[in-house]
């Protein structure tokens, strides 16, 4: 598995836990950047500003990354532009979404 | 591993909890002690000591108390800003608590040194008022739900200044006050001004987030708050002026208030009807349902003030069903949300990414939820009706059973700790 593919499995592990779904089905994962010394860039949104999970959610992130041994350094980036809009969420979160 | 970067503008989980759970121990004093002063509240001796005693611990003690837990946790999350001074938030806390059982107690037992306690209560709140200024001093963004809250505020400032003043002239210290027109203005300020801006602005804030609303229109709260100032200022000037034109006034401005009241609740319904999610918890249901009481409850005070028979028992049962059906249900499905959310952080905050985390929903029991939302709601009916039709039988069930219910909503907020 690509390490790529790697951190998106680990990014999966960390939930909204309002909403019980997933960071990367919810969309709020706007661009991941993987250097050859392992050094990770996330930029990434959050469902409102002012989201009271930001610290947690954030956290989570790091949590997931750092059990990947071939990630050595991480930078997030919280944006608000473009603001996060209902169509980022994927498929299976729309789905998730509903069913709960 | 990767240090977490912390905004730190998470609050200190003790310091909203403590509040919280004496807010919770006062609900359930309250309630104990309106069933064992039945015959009063069927008598319409709304002032009597033991009466006072109950309204003050339902009020001061469950109300404010747990509306102030609540800030210190929602003013960081909604205003991005943390809590200007964490130790003054515990010694606030001290200072409140002491003055309100000292209150509650003097109101019940000795009317004389009553003042005394309203002096430190008056104090805690000040320490509160200070605490929040600082706060929301910082952020540089002000919304309108910047307004509303601040707004709140100064109207909680002027119910405790009204209540010390009324406090002080019971005790005989100063001489010459119109009471009535005083205790009136109290009610207003903090019940229609303090409690309801207060649940209006935070649920601007709540609501979008908890149903995950989007894409939805700011432009009716703008009305919501106009209409609903203009009406608590012509129901204030009403209760200093002489009849006839009292009654007009009182009766427009109320008028006023309800009109208000439903915008909110209108604006209410369009962003939920932008919603994206489709369950919405049982607590946060049960608050949006009290948004529609409280709308009723309004239009049955416009009513009493254009019926000529409607007195004081008439009022006083309004009022006590606008504090049970809007403003105690409000906060009691708010908490089943907001308590979730202090214990998850504070418990799971750390695991989440590492390992499986419960859900926030996962943490409540929803069905004892359900069951325990739609037993009091039924019971305040019975209340109401037992109030009306001056049935002591009826009066006994209803809040036998609100008692009772109490007790079970505290336990099942417990359990969320325990989690």
């Amino acid at each position: 598995m690509e390490l790529r593919d790697t951190i998106i499995a680990s990014l999966r592990n960390v939930i909204d836990p309002e909403l019980g779904i997933n960071i990367v089905d919810l969309g709020l994962i706007y661009d991941l950047q993987i250097d050859d010394e392992g050094k990770v860039y996330i930029e990434m949104t959050l469902t409102t500003p002012g989201c009271p999970m930001h610290d947690t959610i954030t956290g989570g992130v790091r949590n997931a990354l750092g059990l990947i041994p071939e990630v050595k350094d991480l930078d997030i980036n919280v944006v608000w532009d473009p603001p996060w809009s209902p169509e980022k969420i994927s498929e299976q979160g729309m789905s998730d979404l509903h069913n709960r | 591993m990767f240090p977490n970067v912390n905004s730190d503008n998470a609050t200190d989980i003790r310091l909203p909890f403590s509040f919280i759970f004496f807010g919770l121990f006062s609900l359930n004093v309250a309630q104990w002690l309106i069933l064992f002063n039945g015959d009063l509240l069927l008598d319409g001796a709304f002032r009597s000591p033991s009466v006072w005693m109950a309204a003050h611990f339902l009020l001061l003690g469950w109300g404010v108390l747990t509306a102030m837990g609540a800030m210190y946790q929602l003013v960081p999350v909604a205003f991005i800003t943390e809590i200007w001074n964490e130790r003054l938030g515990f010694v606030q806390m001290g200072v409140t608590i002491i003055g309100v059982l000292g209150l509650a107690a003097a109101l019940g037992l000795n009317l004389k040194i009553a003042y005394i306690f309203g002096i430190i209560v008056v104090l805690g709140i000040l320490l509160f008022l200070f605490q929040m200024y600082k706060s929301l001093q910082k952020p540089k963004n002000k919304s309108i739900i910047t307004l509303f809250v601040g707004t709140a505020l100064g109207f909680l400032l002027i119910t405790v200044l009204l209540g010390l003043t009324l406090a002080l002239s019971l005790a005989g210290v100063i001489h010459g006050v119109n009471q009535t027109a005083l205790l009136k203005s109290h009610i207003l300020f903090g019940v229609a001004g303090w409690f309801t801006f207060l649940i209006f602005g935070f649920s601007y804030k709540l609501l979008p987030m908890f149903a995950l609303s989007h894409g939805f229109s700011m432009k009716l709260s703008n009305w919501t708050y106009g209409v609903y100032v203009s009406g608590m200022l012509l129901a204030l000037i009403s209760f200093y002026i002489s009849k006839p034109a009292q009654s007009i006034l009182f009766a427009l401005g109320m008028a006023l208030l309800a009109v208000g009241f439903t915008l909110f609740l209108k604006h209410m319904k369009h962003i939920l009807s932008k919603k994206l999610k489709k369950q919405l918890d049982k607590g946060f249901l049960f608050a949006i349902y009290a948004i529609t009481s409280g709308s009723v409850i309004y239009y049955a005070g416009v009513l009493a003030s254009l019926w000529p028979g409607a007195g004081f028992m008439t009022f006083a049962i309004i009022i006590y069903v606008f504090v049970m059906g809007w403003v105690t249900f409000s906060i009691m499905g708010y908490l089943f949300k907001i308590v979730p959310f202090l214990w998850w952080t504070h418990r799971y905050g750390d695991d989440i990414g590492k390992t499986n985390v419960p859900t926030m929903q996962e943490m409540t029991d929803e069905k004892a939820g359900a069951i325990v939302y739609k037993s009091v709601f039924v019971s305040l009916i019975v209340i109401i009706l037992s109030l009306v039709l001056r049935s002591e039988l009826l009066f006994y069930i209803g809040q036998g059973a609100m008692s009772v219910l109490i007790v079970w909503y505290t336990k099942l907020i417990v359990d969320i700790i325990r989690k």
